[in-house]
């Protein structure tokens, strides 16, 4: 009888580890999916005093490495592109599938006097 | 942010229904070198209100609305931003996509929501009652996930402790109820309390005996290293021994016999001898006999079976024919006809 019952729950275990298997399979499995991502960063004179550990840098860059990471992972191609601005648009790089490290590289610090959004 | 847009238009995203997002990192400050950014301007840059003094409108209202009227997500990663501007520019863009930090350690969990939502996968936001911290929760597609993965870790988790207790039950409990009896059975000094235990103690090593005999020499030594037996044979032993001591007044002429029997220098012609003399007319006796040709007559040894039969044919030839069916059916009844029925079949046979 116990015999029986512990062959019923292997079947039950197998049958929902199989299920999970599945869902996790769909989870990775490359799809279509493709995502343009454009980081704007504030180089203007206020974040020198609201920001003057550059903060949003590692910030943008932690986040470029975030999307490479996880959208590889979820086999989803993505473009990104960067752009400084303070009243004007500073340096730039071209939503493109760059390689992650040439874009998180790029991202410096400028100096412009003004915010204008 | 015109740029953005401007740049998504240009590279096709809008056309080729790519999933679309500008992430701003800023401190939240807009100023103008034009004039005084204060008050009703700063309401009105963000509202897209008349610039002062110009024609034209404020822009930032009219992009970020353009641009997620385009179902391009706007997200705001405020570093060192004031709260005033916060509600502003929560007027522009949703709430949860805006996020103050103020450390780098906040923003793996903000980046797993923002990466969930923008593509969709189920995940609202709420506010953490006790950091203030944004948290995401999954809500939709990763339940079924998690219910599905809980449910097999249950099943896993009840089979184990299943096949646990089924052990335990089966296994351990048993072996833990032979140790009991063997250390009643064995206890020192012997007196007749333990006929019991040595009654049932017995059994066990009749079955591990039994085992022996089919070859399954490494279960035997299994259960034997398991019961604390260092050998059964020398636990035979010591068990008669102990029965010796234990053994009732009735059962005592018996015990001689097994004693011999054990001996490993038994000579078969005194035990044949012992075991004519045993047989009396008393019920009592009788019983004895049968027990103990039975005994003889299950042991392995060829020699032991051969005083049995022996006996048997002693027996047998002494009897009238009521008294043989009489101890075939006793012999029947202490388990051991097999070998009887043929010997009496042999025996009807001869006369």
């Amino acid at each position: 009888m116990a015999l029986k019952r512990i062959f019923i729950l292997l079947v039950l275990a197998i049958a929902f580890g199989r299920n999970v298997a599945v869902v996790k399979g769909q989870q990775t499995r490359p799809d279509t999916t493709r995502v343009d991502v454009i980081l704007l960063i504030d180089c203007s004179r206020s974040t020198k005093a609201t920001d003057p550990e550059s903060l949003r840098i590692r910030a943008a860059r932690f986040l470029l490495a975030y999307l490479d990471t996880a959208l590889t992972a979820k086999g989803a191609t993505h473009r990104v592109g960067v752009a400084n601005f303070g009243d004007t648009v500073g340096k730039t790089i071209a939503l493109g599938q760059w390689p992650g490290k040439v874009v998180r590289d790029s991202l410096q610090v400028e100096a412009f006097h003004y915010t204008e959004y | 942010m015109e740029f953005a847009l401007k740049e998504l238009h240009n590279k096709n995203s809008f056309d080729a229904g790519n999933r679309r997002a500008v992430v701003l990192f800023t401190d939240g400050k807009p100023r103008l070198p034009a004039s005084e950014f204060f008050g009703e301007e700063k309401q009105r840059y963000f509202r897209g209100g008349p610039i002062a003094g110009g024609e034209a409108n404020y822009p930032l209202a009219r992009i970020a609305h353009e641009l997620q009227d385009s179902a391009v997500k706007l997200y705001m990663i405020a570093v060192g931003d004031d709260p005033k501007d916060a509600e502003l520019w929560k007027t522009l863009l949703p709430s949860y996509h805006y996020h103050p930090i103020n450390r780098t350690t906040d923003l793996s969990e903000l980046y797993r929501g923002l990466f969930f939502d923008l593509l969709d996968i189920g995940i609202t936001l709420q506010k953490s009652r006790v950091d203030s911290l944004p948290r995401f929760v999954d809500t939709s597609q990763n339940l079924r996930q998690q219910l599905c993965s809980w449910i097999g870790w249950l099943i896993l988790a009840l089979l184990i402790a299943g096949m646990l207790l089924v052990g335990y039950n089966k296994v351990v409990k048993p072996i833990k109820k032979i140790r009991k009896t063997r250390a009643l059975a064995f206890a020192s000094p012997a007196s007749p309390d333990q006929w019991p235990a040595l009654g049932k103690y017995k059994k066990t090593l009749e079955r591990l005996q039994d085992l022996n005999s089919r070859g399954k020499h490494r279960l035997v030594k299994l259960f034997t290293y398991l019961i604390g037996i260092d050998a059964i044979d020398r636990d035979l032993i010591r068990w008669q021994t102990y029965r010796g001591v234990a053994i009732p007044q009735e059962h005592r002429k018996l015990d001689e016999f097994i004693k011999l029997i054990m001996s490993p220098t038994f000579d078969n012609q005194e035990l044949t001898r012992e075991i004519r003399t045993f047989v009396d007319s008393t019920k009592e006796e009788r019983e004895l006999w049968w027990n103990l040709v039975a005994f003889l007559a299950r042991q392995p040894r060829e020699q032991l079976k051969r005083v049995a039969f022996e006996a048997f044919d002693d027996a047998m030839s002494s009897a009238d024919a009521n008294e043989q069916s009489e101890l075939l059916t006793e012999l029947t009844y202490y388990g051991a006809a097999k070998g009887f029925k043929e010997r009496w079949s042999d025996f009807i046979s001869k006369t």
